[in-house]
């Protein structure tokens, strides 16, 4: 027993001395650190907690991105030396999934100190009433830097409570070899469509995405240019799709979907495309048009033009714009002020964004970028246009449940559900039944 | 008395059981005593309200949608178990031959069972892909036939589904029928032979007899696991098109994590915990029969 118990005893003694000489070097002065896991000085007197996209951090694959992260965090690491961030990712593809344990976290009363939130996710946390306002954080000049359509999400009630970092919206690609100009209406693809099936020529005349949350995400565009709305957002939110002129803009904008099937426009295969897909069928010379992110353009050669959206009339315009922001649950203020500046100085101040976001390929959400030479090409000058007429998704916890069931309800278009009527109809009174329950 | 000194004499084996049944109790007991209790109520994700009310079951009990994701459960289950069976039973018999080459069959079916379901889900999905890089539809192609939409016919976009499950899952089921096709004892086979026994019916008069259990086994583990899959179905088809392929596992997912009703997602769950026990007791049943 003894030849046991005597080396458990040395190691347990020697453990504890080690311990005790780390606790004696801490209190030295450390050199600030920088990885995908923590951000600062160890022992700083200010610690916060982040939860930030793996691929807004160190750990992204991309090598450009990669140092820029570590040149940017570095920088601010040395300038804030009584800061220390200790980070958590989101990895890639759990966006739902992070976003609901942050807010279950946040609403237990343990959230992080700020956070990477999902444009779309924003209401949600709202609700919550998670979020704290950075309005004494941040200079008035910074805040009017901002697009219109960010406001709808990082503010309520006047206060701003997220700095939206990145965004990205939709353009109507068309193939010059089909046509010199891009059609403009519905009723122009359906022209379209049937020269090119007249021509005997093996493309498909037009291609939307009609998987996933880019299902929802394309199709919404085509229902808010009718001048309709979701949710009445001076009513608490209501849910108002189902009534009235937003119900036949509704059903218009569905019927839209099932006509491009029933006259060949499109192929039934869009119901498992999303972005990546239609780029890949550009690649490919096997579309003539098609509706996809602004990321997708880069991928394009001369070949291909870009536009707005085709809408049900020419005069109508609309677009969407997604992206991620950064929201702030401290409620300590030296803790505040530090996260926004942190968030500032590596993602959302005029030159973090200049020089971060065409690593992305995301789309700048200020305006003052725009200014700039590198930001005045014909490209961005097409996505300031989109941008000006852009909508973010609706702040509140009902959207994800909407998007969801517009996927749905696509999906079973294509497949050959032909009673529209009824199907917005019962995904009104889903989303309408939720709504009288949260109240 | 006598149940005190039973508790005395046994003191040690209960000391040595209680860090699995600490573990057994918290993630799994708990958890799941806390998803029925989650059922009763209609509380949503982000919402600290909420009250105990029978409202969730209504609503998921009267949906219509519930029917049709109910025979998309039982079409990929009942399938993807008797071929992922039957499949793993040739793969098995296929092992014991031990020909050239069958360690690379053994590596291929473990490699299958060991890649992550949303691996499993990603790669199958270019195999099917009606898009420019879709192998298979690109290969048919190639050979004059036309190309086959998997994901958009609601048949086959099912079909494409049960495929892909099977290939994940044969591996396991195969091995675990290799290990047991090769605790049989020789002479049984000797013995058969002597007595005139053809190949045909030494596997039915010895080999199956004897493999009843494991195949038993296998079916219980095989049918929980398929009843739980969402993973790869998420990441081939993500329900669709429309609800198509989407199974009991999926609703509760999209219920839960997309649609927060964390109450109706319950539901789903416990509908879910309900058709494996089902499962469960009818094959027990038999095993004890036989």
């Amino acid at each position: 027993m003894r030849k046991i118990i005597l080396p458990i005893l040395i190691i347990f003694i020697v453990s504890v001395l080690l311990c005790s000489c780390g606790e004696k070097t801490s209190q030295e002065p450390q050199e600030p650190v920088v990885s995908s896991s923590a951000v600062g000085t160890p022992g700083a007197p200010i610690q916060l907690r982040a939860l930030i996209g793996d691929w807004n951090t160190t750990a992204s694959t991309d090598e450009a991105r990669k140092a820029y992260y570590e040149k940017k965090m570095m920088e601010w690491a040395k300038a804030n030396p009584d800061v220390y961030i200790e980070i958590d990712v989101i990895p890639g593809g759990t966006t739902a999934q992070a976003m609901t344990k942050l807010i279950t976290a946040a609403s237990a009363g343990n959230p992080h100190d700020f956070a990477n939130i999902d444009s779309q996710w924003v209401g949600n946390f709202h609700e919550a009433g998670v979020l704290t306002s950075i309005d004494d954080f941040l200079p008035d000049s910074e805040k009017s830097q901002y697009f219109d359509f960010t406001k709808a999400v990082t503010e309520r009630d006047g206060k701003l409570y997220n700095l939206w970092a990145e965004t990205g919206t939709l353009l109507y690609y068309y193939n010059k070899n089909y046509t010199k100009e891009a059609p403009k209406t519905w009723n122009d693809i359906f022209s379209l469509s049937e020269k090119i099936h007249a021509s005997e020529e093996t493309v498909t005349p037009f291609l939307t995405p009609a998987k996933g949350t880019a299902a929802a995400f394309c199709f919404l565009p085509f229902y808010w240019a009718q001048g309709a709305i979701l949710f009445d957002p001076s009513d608490n939110f209501k849910p108002v799709f189902g009534k009235g002129g937003n119900r036949q803009a509704m059903i218009d904008s569905f019927t839209f979907i099932q006509e491009i099937i029933d006259t060949g426009a499109t192929v039934p295969e869009i119901v498992g495309y999303e972005h990546k897909e239609l780029q890949a069928e550009a690649l490919a010379g096997r579309v003539a048009t098609m509706i996809a992110g602004s990321w997708v353009a880069s991928a394009l050669d001369e070949t291909w033009g870009y536009t707005s959206l085709p809408m049900q009339k020419e005069q109508q315009s609309s677009n969407i714009t997604g992206g991620w922001t950064f929201g702030f649950l401290a409620q300590d203020d030296k803790k505040l002020q530090a996260a926004v500046d942190f968030v500032q100085a590596v993602y959302t101040s005029e030159d973090a964004m200049a020089e971060r976001l065409p690593l992305h390929g995301y789309i700048p959400t200020r305006k003052d970028l725009f200014d700039r030479e590198e930001f005045s090409t014909p490209f961005y000058k097409q996505i300031y246009k989109e941008l000006e007429v852009g909508s973010a998704r609706p702040a509140t916890s009902l959207y994800p449940v909407v998007e969801s069931l517009i996927e749905e309800s696509i999906g079973k278009i294509i497949s050959g559900e032909t009673n529209i009527e009824s199907l917005v109809d019962k995904m009104y009174q889903e989303v309408l039944s939720q709504y009288n329950e949260m109240q | 008395m006598l149940q005190l000194k039973r508790i005395h004499k046994n003191r040690w084996i209960l000391i040595w059981m209680l860090p699995v049944v600490t573990v057994l109790a918290l993630f799994y007991l708990i958890p799941l005593l806390d998803a029925i209790r989650l059922s009763f109520t209609n509380e949503r994700i982000g919402s600290s309200n909420f009250s105990y009310t029978l409202r969730s079951y209504t609503k998921v009990l009267t949906d219509p949608d519930l029917l049709i994701v109910l025979r998309n459960t039982l079409v990929f289950v009942v399938f993807t178990v008797f071929f992922q069976l039957f499949l793993g039973l040739l793969v098995g018999l296929l092992l014991e031959t031990r020909l050239k080459g069958m360690g690379l069959l053994k590596v291929a079916m473990i490699t299958a069972w060991v890649v992550p379901g949303v691996i499993a889900g990603i790669t199958w999905n270019l195999l099917y892909s009606s898009a420019a890089w879709g192998v298979i539809n690109n290969t048919i192609e190639f050979f004059g036939i036309e190309r086959i939409s998997f994901m958009t016919q609601p048949t086959w976009a099912l079909t494409a589904t049960i495929i892909t499950n099977i290939w994940r899952g044969t591996g396991f089921s195969g091995i675990m029928q290799y290990g047991a096709l090769r605790q049989i004892d020789p002479q049984l086979y000797e013995a058969a032979s002597i007595d005139g026994a053809t190949t045909m019916q030494r596997f039915f008069k010895v080999t199956l007899p004897l493999l009843k259990p494991m195949l038993m086994i296998n079916l219980i583990l095989i049918t929980i696991s398929t009843v739980n899959t969402y993973d790869a179905i998420w990441s081939l088809t993500q329900g669709g098109p429309g609800i198509a392929t989407t199974v009991l596992s999926l609703q509760t997912y999209k219920t839960t994590f997309l649609r927060l009703q964390i109450g109706q997602g319950a539901v789903y769950a416990v509908l879910m915990i309900l058709s494996s026990t089902i499962f469960t007791i009818i094959y027990l049943r038999k095993l004890k029969e036989q």
